[in-house]
């Protein structure tokens, strides 16, 4: 492990270097496919060489740690709207995330697990506010501090070891498409014309029809057909939107801006993929 | 929390050089126009009918009488496309939203200048 770092390391740095430039050429679909490859490359070569890099326990000594991994997604926060102007003067809505820093706190491995994946944390928490399994867990991935949000995302390329901080400039670029997972608003029990979006009826001209469902069907199979809207609970369940573009990414303060609108209300948990 | 961070974001995309800008002004909006790879300049004067104050996206709706014709154009006054805001007179008015404008025409549409300010 310790005789491949240095090529990582050069490997990491160099994309990192460029990768900012690429994005800022917004031509996002060829700079995220020579750095894929790139990093594939990297990975295989070091499979090959160090089979013991996978077995060797994570050393909680930062120095060591290799360079953050790509994964599929990260976890973040929302923070709320606001409108953005391109270069062409038009004004674009968008969604301002906070994602990151994320931890890696422990590793699925192909071995153990059946599957390669990260499981990362976001948000520090109080020590006392984790059980002990828990607590052991952030323990034996060299993090001080636990966290509240913990999720898995598959390892894309690169190497995951847990303790690793991940921002969104490592696994994102400018101009990509992602989806975003959130708990969208609770609505309560919403009626059948907010809900479905049923027309309603007149509100005037003596009619007591407002905004009631009406029919419920014919009577022919003399019963309700299943999954016949009704109203009920609305809001408050998971929620993906797909096709969202990152218009900016602020590695200093690991912030995300996203054109569109995301589930959830501000300060609610999202998670943003790559879309594949 | 979120709240300061979306400001500290939006705060380098507010113009400073913006003159005060209050429904019943008369105004001359520079706007930068794109026609066939060339840009110039194109100025919209009229007064000022609402005013939308949203950060980055707040708007001042413009309305003028163009051979005979009311015209109304939104411009968002932190757009990189508007360039400037000239102030030309301050009216005096008595509401927020001058909509009452559109009913209105020739000496009734008229607005006393406010000397005060």
């Amino acid at each position: 492990m310790s005789e491949e770092k240095p090529t990582q390391d050069e490997m990491s740095t160099t994309e990192n270097a460029e990768s900012p430039q690429l994005a800022e050429a917004s031509a996002p679909a060829e700079p995220s496919d020579s750095s894929e490859q790139s990093e594939l490359a990297g990975h295989s070569d070091q499979s090959e060489t160090t089979p013991t890099a996978s077995g060797a326990e994570p050393t909680p000594a930062k120095p060591s740690l290799p360079p953050p991994p790509v994964l599929s997604g990260l976890i973040g926060r929302k923070l709320g709207m606001m409108h953005i102007f391109d270069s062409e003067g038009r004004m674009v809505p968008v969604t301002v995330l906070e994602v990151g820093p994320c931890f890696v706190v422990q590793v699925r491995t192909p071995e153990r697990d059946g599957y390669y994946a990260a499981q990362i944390g976001f948000e520090r928490i109080a020590r006392r506010k984790v059980n002990k399994p828990l607590a052991g867990i952030f323990r034996r991935a060299g993090l001080e501090q636990p966290l509240r949000h913990l999720k898995e995302f598959r390892v894309l390329s690169g190497q995951a070891v847990p303790g690793q901080e991940i921002r969104p400039e490592h696994v994102f670029q400018v101009g990509e498409v992602v989806r975003v997972t959130g708990i969208s608003k609770g609505k309560g029990f919403a009626g059948v014309v907010k809900r479905y979006g049923f027309a309603g009826g007149p509100m005037t001209h003596g009619s007591m029809t407002h905004r009631r469902p009406l029919s419920s069907g014919a009577t022919g199979p003399q019963r309700v057909f299943k999954n016949k809207p009704m109203p009920g609970r609305m809001g408050g369940e998971q929620v993906t939107v797909r096709g969202l573009t990152i218009v900016r990414i602020e590695p200093e303060r690991n912030l995300m801006l996203i054109r569109g609108a995301v589930p959830g209300g501000r300060g609610s948990i999202v998670y943003v993929q790559k879309q594949m | 929390m979120s709240q300061t961070i979306l400001q500290e974001l939006e705060k380098p995309l507010l113009k400073s050089d913006l003159p005060e800008i209050r429904p019943g002004d008369t105004v001359r909006v520079h706007v930068l126009v794109r026609e066939g790879g060339k840009e110039r300049t194109q100025v919209f004067e009229g007064v000022v009918i609402a005013r939308k104050n949203r950060g980055v996206a707040d708007t001042i709706t413009v309305r003028k009488v163009s051979y005979g014709i009311g015209v109304e154009r939104t411009f968002p006054v932190h757009s990189p496309i508007v360039s400037k805001i000239e102030v030309v007179r301050r009216g005096k008015v008595r509401r927020a939203k001058l909509y009452y404008l559109r009913a209105l025409s020739g000496k009734a549409a008229r607005l006393k200048e406010d000397m005060n300010r």
